[in-house]
């Protein structure tokens, strides 16, 4: 069964079939919430919202569109406003350095890799917490999934130009954030590609 | 940030990989030239290449069945929902009978003690309920006194006081045991 299938028997009401969908999806959408967020709990509860917002809203997907760009664009933009509501609150995080996810650290292989890595991740999530909400969506879909412009302005409900500008913008600030607090790390091979089990 | 334009635009283009040949020479020539820039670009080509390397967050396991929870809780909601509309409603009942109900009796109160008669009568009132109290009062004390006199000299009085309180006992003990703990989610 391909993931259209999944989704169809899902839309007429098959709680399984969506829970299927969920499996799938529960990685990316996940990392997407940690990324933007920062923090394993609230990343968890988010893509939890997320997709429980997807199944209640499944009337409205259009088949024609990615599945993947309709669910990322739910999760993206609850995480939106869960910054947006979370920096009334804040005093100040510009020193902060958020300490890498625990799933990070149970992939490494040696210790002296393993605290480089942590190193890496850390440091990672930090410039990634002083980047505007819109600017770090662009970012975390651009490079964890290798969405296009298109794919992204999809799922931002932005044009392909904004996105590209964003994109542009963000990726200058990190360098430059980048340049101030280096993070050296070792070559991982790249990541598998997202696929769904047919 | 970077300021050496065009060669800022064609960095994110080379980036994207839509840099055109004529584009990334010139870029290649200038970043070999311009010190600036070419840090720039390294600064740029690391963010790439710590981001590309950096794998996915993966959730705690269970994350599905966690999800099924939670949507089964969702599913039961709307009796919530109704259960709690229906107590709105029923409390806006209430309240549309006994506050016009409430505010009648109030002005009705006020009104009658504005009345001359009615505060004579409520003072003649007053006296009369203190000294009746009174008088029940002494009564109570005097019956009270000539009972405890009896009683702390009977033995029979003892032997019923402690059995009573034996019993009440024994009666918390086991209602204890049999009642279950309510608990709250």
């Amino acid at each position: 069964m391909t993931e259209q299938d999944w989704v169809r028997r899902a839309r007429a009401g098959d709680e399984d079939a969506f829970t299927r969908l969920v499996e799938t999806y529960q990685t990316p959408i996940y990392n997407l919430c940690y990324r933007m967020l920062g923090e394993a709990g609230e990343a968890e509860e988010s893509a939890q919202e997320a997709f429980l917002r997807a199944y209640a809203q499944l009337s409205t997907y259009d088949p024609a569109r990615p599945f993947k760009t309709w669910l990322f664009s739910i999760a993206s933009h609850y995480c939106i406003d869960r910054l947006r509501k979370r920096r009334l609150t804040w005093l100040s995080i510009e020193d902060e350095t958020l300490p890498p996810h625990p799933a990070l650290q149970e992939q490494t292989p040696g210790p002296e890799e393993q605290a480089m890595r942590h190193e890496q991740s850390a440091a990672i999530q930090a410039v990634l917490a002083k980047l505007a909400p819109d600017d770090r969506a662009v970012i975390v879909m651009r490079y964890w999934y290798d969405m296009s412009y298109e794919e992204i302005a999809a799922a931002t409900r932005a044009t392909v130009s904004a996105v590209k500008s964003r994109l542009h913008r963000a990726r200058g600030a990190l360098a430059e954030m980048m340049k101030t607090s280096p993070a050296k790390a070792p070559r991982r091979p790249a990541r598998p590609m997202l696929a769904m089990e047919g | 940030m970077l300021t050496h334009k065009p060669y800022a635009d064609w960095m994110q283009a080379a980036l994207d990989g839509t840099a055109t040949p004529d584009q990334q020479a010139q870029l290649d020539e200038h970043r070999a030239a311009c010190a600036e820039c070419g840090a720039a670009w390294a600064a740029l080509v690391e963010v790439e290449r710590l981001f590309r390397d950096e794998p996915m967050a993966a959730p705690r396991s269970g994350f599905t069945s966690r999800f099924k929870a939670r949507l089964a809780q969702r599913h039961s909601r709307p009796r919530v929902m109704w259960g709690a509309l229906a107590l709105g409603l029923g409390a806006v009942g209430a309240a549309a009978l006994v506050v016009p109900l409430g505010a009648g009796l109030l002005l009705s109160g006020v009104r009658l003690a504005q009345e001359p008669a009615t505060t004579a009568a409520f003072y003649s009132g007053v006296n009369a309920t203190t000294t009746f109290a009174a008088t029940i009062a002494e009564a109570l004390f005097i019956a009270g006194r000539a009972v405890l006199t009896w009683a702390i000299g009977d033995p029979r009085v003892w032997a019923a006081g402690v059995t009573g309180l034996g019993i009440t006992g024994a009666w918390l003990y086991f209602m204890r045991k049999l009642v279950p703990e309510v608990t709250f989610r």
